[in-house]
C-alpha cells in the first residue's frame, strides 16, 4: 500500500482544518448534557417544573437521578448518537472527495488509492475514539457537577468499558457508511444508510434478533438490552467482519470504478 | 526509436449501448511534444484524457504512457505525470500554500522548497496563505497549474489549462509550458479551446469530433494553415482546375463549410490573382469567388467539425 504516511498526514491535516469533525464533536458533547440535565430534572422534579424544564403535567415514570442511570443512558446514547454522528463523519471524509471534485487530485498519484481510502479510514477512527473519549470525560464530569449518587469505581469501569465497546464497534462498521458514500460520490448515500441502520436495529432489537444484526451489536453492548445481556463472541465478530468487508470493498471499488466526477 | 510518451490503440469507452464517448482513437505523442487535442463540448477529450490517466477504464483498445501500460495503480508512473483534469478544484479549507503541500506528499516528494518554488512561478506569492475557497477562478486556475507542475513531470496532461484565466494568465502559461517543453524537456499534452493559443503552442494537433480522432496536424500542417493562400470558387470547379493547371498552377481542393473551393499557395497566385481571374475567363470558367485568405486554426476546426457533422 504506497504512501499510506502520505495519505494518512494529508487526510489529518484536511480533518483538521475542516469544521465538519468539530462539528461532530460539538454535536456528540450535547449527549452528556442533555443526559446532566435529564438527571438534574430527576433529581428534582419540582425544581425543574419551576425552572420550566418539565412540563407541568409531565410524569417521569423511569430512571433515578443517580451514576448507574447516567452512565446507562450515556452508554446507549453513545451507541444510538455514534451511529449517525460517526457516519456523518464518515459520509463527510469520503464524499467530500466527490461533492468537491477534489477526487481526480487523489487519482493518477504515486499514493495508492487503497493507502487513500484506509488513511480516511484511520482518521475517522482516530476521531472517533477521540470524541468518544472526550464524551465519556464530560459525562463523568457533569455527573460530578449534578451531584448524582450511587458511585462506585466498579461501575464506572464497566461503564466506560462498554461505552469504549459500543464506540469501537460503531466505528468499525463505518466502512461500510464510506463504501456507500463512495459508490453514491457524495454525502447522501452514507447518511442515508446510516439511518436506515439504525432503524432496523431498533426494530430487530425489540425482536431479540439484534445479536446477529452487526447495526444492532454496539446497542447491545453499551447496555441497552440490560446489564444481564450476554453478548455472544460471534456478534463482535460479524460486526468486525463486516467493517472489514466494506473495507476492501471500498478499496476494490476506488481502484475498478471509472472516476468521471 | 524512443518510446513515445503517449500511445493509444483503438481506445474505446462506451457506455451502456447508446453512449459512444471515445471510438476507436489512436494517437502517439512523442517526447518533447506539445500536442493540443481539440473538440468540440461532449466530443471526448476529458474521457480520452482521463483514460490515460488511469481514472476511467477503456471499453477496447490499450493506452500507453511514458513507455507504461496505464493502470490505475502504478506509483512510478504517476510520479512522472502531472496533470489538471476538467475544472480547477482544491481543499476549499486549506491554504494554497497546504493545498500544495498536500500535493507534494501525495507525490512522494520529500523536498518542502517545491512548493515555494510553485508558487513564485505561478504568481501565487501573495495568496499563498490564502484558503481555496477565497481564491478567484483563475487563481484556483493557477493553483491547479501550480499542482500539476509541482514535481516538474515529464508528461503534462492537461484539460484546458487556461481556462477561467485573465489575458495575462494565459499569456503566463503559454511562457510556463513553453519552459517546460524547451528547458524542462517535458510532454505537454493539452485540450484546450482557445485555439488562438493552441495555434501559438502546438507542435502538434489532433482534433475529435463525435469521439473520433479525424485529424492530425503537424506543425508543417499549422504552418500551411497559418500562410495566405487564393481561394478560387467556380461553377464548375473541375473545369475551373484543369485550366490552373494547364496554366502552371497547383491547385488544391478544399471543402469548405460554405462549399467546395480551390486553393492556390504559389506567390505568384497571391501576387497577381487578377491574372487567375483573367486566365479562368479565358477559360470559359469565371470565378465567382476569389479571396485571399489565411486560414486560422479556429476555422479549420470550424470548417472541419461542421463538415463532419454535416455528414
Amino acid at each position: 500500500m504506497t504512501g499510506l504516511r502520505a495519505a494518512l498526514a494529508t487526510e489529518w491535516l484536511k480533518a483538521r482544518r475542516s469544521r465538519v469533525p468539530w462539528l461532530v464533536l460539538a454535536g456528540f458533547s450535547l449527549v452528556p448534557l442533555v443526559c446532566g440535565l435529564f438527571m438534574l430534572i430527576l433529581k428534582d422534579p419540582e425544581g425543574a417544573r419551576r425552572l420550566g424544564l418539565l412540563g407541568e403535567k409531565a410524569r417521569l415514570t423511569a430512571g433515578t437521578a443517580d451514576w448507574p442511570t447516567m452512565l446507562s443512558m450515556l452508554a446507549q446514547a453513545v451507541a444510538v448518537g455514534g451511529a449517525i454522528l460517526f457516519a456523518f463523519l464518515t459520509s463527510w471524509v469520503y464524499g467530500r472527495e466527490f461533492a468537491d471534485r477534489t477526487l481526480r487530485g487523489l487519482l493518477a498519484s504515486p499514493t495508492s488509492r487503497g493507502a487513500i481510502v484506509v488513511a480516511k479510514a484511520i482518521v475517522v477512527g482516530v476521531w472517533g475514539i477521540a470524541i468518544a473519549a472526550w464524551v465519556v470525560v464530560l459525562g463523568l464530569g457533569v455527573g460530578l457537577l449534578v451531584g448524582l449518587p450511587g458511585w462506585s469505581d466498579a461501575l464506572a469501569a464497566d461503564s466506560v468499558r462498554n461505552m469504549f465497546a459500543a464506540a469501537l464497534l460503531t466505528i468499525a462498521l463505518q466502512p461500510v457508511t464510506a463504501l456507500l458514500a463512495s459508490v453514491g460520490r457524495g454525502y447522501i448515500a452514507g447518511l442515508a444508510w446510516a439511518v436506515l441502520m439504525v432503524a432496523i436495529a431498533q426494530v430487530l432489537a425489540v425482536l431479540g434478533l439484534g445479536a446477529v444484526f452487526p447495526w444492532a451489536v454496539p446497542g447491545l453492548v453499551s447496555g441497552a438490552a440490560g446489564p444481564e445481556a450476554v453478548i455472544p463472541p460471534a456478534s463482535i465478530a460479524l460486526v468486525l467482519l463486516t467493517g472489514a468487508a466494506g473495507l476492501v470493498l471500498s478499496v476494490v471499488w476506488w481502484r475498478r470504478a471509472d472516476h468521471t466526477g | 526509436m524512443t518510446t513515445p510518451a503517449v500511445e493509444t490503440t483503438g481506445i474505446t469507452k462506451r457506455y451502456g449501448r447508446a453512449v459512444l464517448a471515445v471510438d476507436r482513437v489512436s494517437l502517439r505523442v512523442d517526447r518533447g511534444e506539445l500536442y493540443a487535442f481539440l473538440g468540440l463540448n461532449g466530443a471526448g477529450k476529458s474521457t480520452t484524457i482521463r483514460m490515460l490517466l488511469g481514472m476511467i477504464r477503456p471499453t477496447s483498445g490499450s493506452a500507453a504512457v511514458l513507455g507504461q501500460p496505464v493502470r490505475a495503480e502504478a506509483p512510478e508512473l504517476w510520479g512522472r505525470v502531472g496533470h489538471l483534469v476538467e475544472t480547477a478544484t482544491a481543499y476549499p479549507e486549506l491554504t494554497v500554500r497546504e493545498n500544495l503541500d498536500v500535493a507534494r506528499r501525495l507525490l512522494g516528494v520529500r523536498d518542502g522548497a517545491i512548493v515555494t518554488r510553485a508558487i513564485d512561478r505561478l504568481g501565487l506569492g501573495p495568496y499563498r496563505d490564502r484558503r481555496a475557497k477565497a481564491l478567484s477562478l483563475g487563481n484556483l486556475q493557477r493553483l491547479a497549474l501550480a499542482r500539476a507542475t509541482l514535481h516538474a513531470p515529464e508528461l503534462l496532461v492537461l484539460d484546458e489549462p487556461a481556462n477561467g484565466l485573465d489575458p495575462a494568465g494565459v499569456i503566463e502559461v503559454r511562457a510556463l509550458l513553453q519552459e517546460l517543453v524547451a528547458d524542462g524537456g517535458s510532454t505537454v499534452f493539452m485540450s484546450s479551446h482557445i485555439l488562438a493559443e493552441v495555434d501559438l503552442l502546438a507542435t502538434r494537433v489532433g482534433i475529435v469530433h463525435r469521439g473520433r480522432l479525424i485529424e492530425e496536424l503537424d506543425s508543417e500542417a499549422l504552418r500551411r494553415h497559418r500562410d495566405p493562400r487564393l481561394e478560387v470558387g467556380a461553377p464548375d470547379l473541375d473545369a475551373a482546375a484543369e485550366a490552373l493547371v494547364a496554366g502552371g498552377y497547383e491547385p488544391r481542393r478544399l471543402d469548405h463549410a460554405a462549399g467546395a473551393r480551390l486553393e492556390l499557395r504559389e506567390p505568384r497566385a497571391l501576387d497577381r490573382p487578377e491574372a487567375v481571374a483573367a486566365l479562368l475567363a479565358a477559360a470559359e470558367t469565371p470565378p465567382s469567388h476569389l479571396l485571399i485568405a489565411r486560414e486560422t486554426l479556429e476555422d479549420h476546426f470550424m470548417r472541419l467539425t461542421a463538415s463532419e457533422t454535416a455528414a
